[in-house]
């Protein structure tokens, strides 16, 4: 079968979920193509700094150079190819192999080679960019965050970006100083079931009532009187609200969707019943400080902005009210790593960014009660793949009742459509069959 | 009540043994009841974690958020725990390692070994335990329970269990 015959309007091939060839030519053609998120420049804010992940599997590290670039480089040493870097985050003069020593500088360049004798016929010499650590083809930023590409040539970031990039504007523009930081540490858990499933998952407003059933039950039943630090305030709210009736989802939230794959939910959560808003004190400083900052009328247009979770196909999901950002890292076709991050929005009050933690450890923690339910659904979509009986996954909701938006981008009927999915495989047919 | 100054320590590890009887029997009510009004618990993701205010853990409830957990591992509709997991744990270690006076409190270390069987895996969780304890006329309560999982900023997959 054909990769163009694996995707049809509205149903996808289970092959695309379950087939590890398909999953090597996704690493080769999407991965290893495309922008991939690396990290924030928050995470290497100091000359010696370093963040460690993959690329399509690949290990690499993003750096901070002597010169305050931020530099991406495969994490391998020139000599004999032993991963240079091993911790995941740190600090560095220089980054030095455990095999022989060799040693680079954070932009890659070889600085020194340990007994140097013998070496007098051959090429190796400091500085010679082919026993370096090489570079990542191509590297670029947008507002602190830092994507990569393994390919030397395609689509500018920009380009790549369009119409999102307000969505990582609304993440941005939400601090006070105009500056966010990766803080608060990192969230990680593991799933048995493929990439795209969490991507699916995030923008579809269809689960939660069935999903997270027990949760949002549990949460409506607490009394409310019940002693909390903050913890429980933030926790069962969100198990509420992802309780809310279907008519909510239906007249309330919409669904938008856009080329490369991105999409994002919004009008779901308004900030009244996200932190309280404005009759939580915090808040009030926080109102405060950004209107000191950016005046009135700029912080009304800012704060307006109701977007829930937005996808940047194919590596991130993030959302700006609770400040959350995950990394999807595939590792085979049903094994893939997620990581959560928090950032702190600088110049505004603490409690906003302990509301965040709050909010990452009922959402992003990997014994969250909310999360393991949508983990235990990975689980089993990956068991009823294996089956004979049914070749099709449908993603029909919505079906031909899309409008098309003057950006470019595709508004869906509402909350509950399954656009963003069929916009996602749109977007993942080009990358395969190019 | 006036709390032993030089409590007898075969009391608290049989009230840590209690304690993990009933986790295993799934009397997950009767565990709750164990924590103070205001009583917390906690699962950090690094093991020197000093707060759970500004770093995420894997799990960290106040007494509201536990009520709503346990009554979650209540409901039926528990995907998650659709077969529900089978665990057996094993405390040791244990020791008494402050009396604060003023609070009226114990400070108890102890290490564990769970297993856990789901479905058709098995996993091994281990680690070290503290447990801040306040003594009753008969008994104990749980003020504060804190626990350091060796592999907890690996990558771990789903974790309903109650450790």
């Amino acid at each position: 079968m054909d990769i163009d015959q694996l995707v049809q309007p509205e149903r996808v091939h289970r092959r695309v979920y379950n087939d590890p060839e398909i999953f090597e030519r996704e690493l080769e053609k999407i991965f290893s193509v495309t922008w991939i998120f690396v990290g924030h420049v928050s995470q290497v804010p100091n000359p010696g700094n370093f963040f460690c992940t993959d690329i399509a599997r690949q290990p690499v590290v993003m750096a901070r150079h002597n010169d305050g670039a931020v530099k991406v480089l495969f994490n391998r040493c020139g000599h004999r190819g032993a991963q240079v870097v091993s911790p995941e985050s740190g600090s560095a003069e220089t980054f030095r192999c455990c095999y022989h020593g060799w040693e680079y500088a954070m932009d890659g360049k070889l600085l020194a080679v340990p007994q140097p004798r013998g070496y007098e016929e051959s090429n190796v010499r400091p500085g010679d960019p082919a026993y370096g650590m090489a570079p990542v083809p191509r590297v670029a930023e947008y507002r602190g965050f830092v994507f990569a590409s393994l390919s030397l040539t395609g689509t500018s970031l920009p380009e790549f970006l369009g119409p999102i990039a307000s969505s990582i504007d609304d993440m941005v523009d939400r601090s006070p100083d105009g500056e966010i930081e990766v803080a608060g540490g990192i969230a990680r858990h593991l799933y048995h079931g493929n990439w795209k499933l969490v991507f699916e998952n995030l923008c579809d407003g269809l689960h939660p009532n069935c999903v997270h059933q027990s949760s949002i039950e549990a949460a409506q039943q607490q009394d409310d009187a019940v002693f909390s630090d903050g913890a429980g305030e933030i926790g069962v709210r969100q198990m509420r609200q992802n309780g809310a009736p279907w008519e909510f989802w239906e007249n309330q939230v919409g669904s938008w969707a856009y080329q490369f794959g991105h999409s994002y939910l919004g009008d779901y959560h308004d900030d009244a019943k996200l932190v309280a808003a404005r009759f939580d004190p915090s808040f009030a400083d926080y109102f405060k400080a950004m209107e000191a900052a950016k005046g009135k009328e700029r912080t009304q247009e800012i704060l307006g902005v109701t977007r829930w979770n937005t996808n940047i196909y194919p590596t991130i999901s993030f959302m700006s009210q609770f400040r959350q950002l995950r990394v999807i890292r595939p590792v085979s076709v049903d094994k893939t790593e997620v990581l959560g991050f928090c950032f702190r929005l600088k110049g505004a009050p603490e409690k906003m960014f302990h509301d965040t933690i709050r909010f990452a450890n009922i959402t992003n923690a990997v014994a969250s009660p909310v999360l393991t339910d949508d983990l235990e659904t990975y689980a089993r979509i990956r068991r009823g793949l294996t089956t004979n009986g049914n070749d099709w996954i449908a993603m029909a909701r919505g079906l031909g009742r899309d409008i098309e938006e003057a950006d470019g981008g595709r508004c869906a009927e509402n909350g509950l459509s399954e656009l963003h999915i069929r916009n996602m495989f749109d977007a993942w047919s080009g990358y395969m069959v190019a | 009540m006036a709390h032993q100054i030089d409590p007898d320590i075969r009391l608290i590890e049989r009230f840590l043994f209690d304690e993990a009887q009933m986790l295993d029997d799934r009397r997950f009510n009767e565990w709750l009841s164990l924590f103070s009004d205001n009583g917390w618990y906690w699962v950090p993701i690094t093991a020197d974690q000093d707060n759970p205010f500004d770093t995420v853990s894997i799990i960290y409830d106040d007494r509201k958020l536990l009520e709503t957990r346990v009554r979650r591992l209540n409901n039926v509709n528990i995907h998650a725990e659709s077969p529900p997991p089978r665990t057996s744990r094993i405390i040791g270690n244990v020791i008494l390692e402050n009396v604060d006076q003023a609070a009226g409190n114990y400070d108890i270390s102890s290490r564990f070994q769970l297993v856990e069987f789901r479905g058709d895996k098995q996993r091994l969780f281990a680690g070290s335990m503290r447990h801040v304890l306040r003594p009753e006329d008969v008994g104990f309560v749980i003020q504060g329970k804190r626990i350091n999982l060796v592999n907890s900023d690996g990558m771990l997959e789903g974790i309903t269990t109650l450790l």
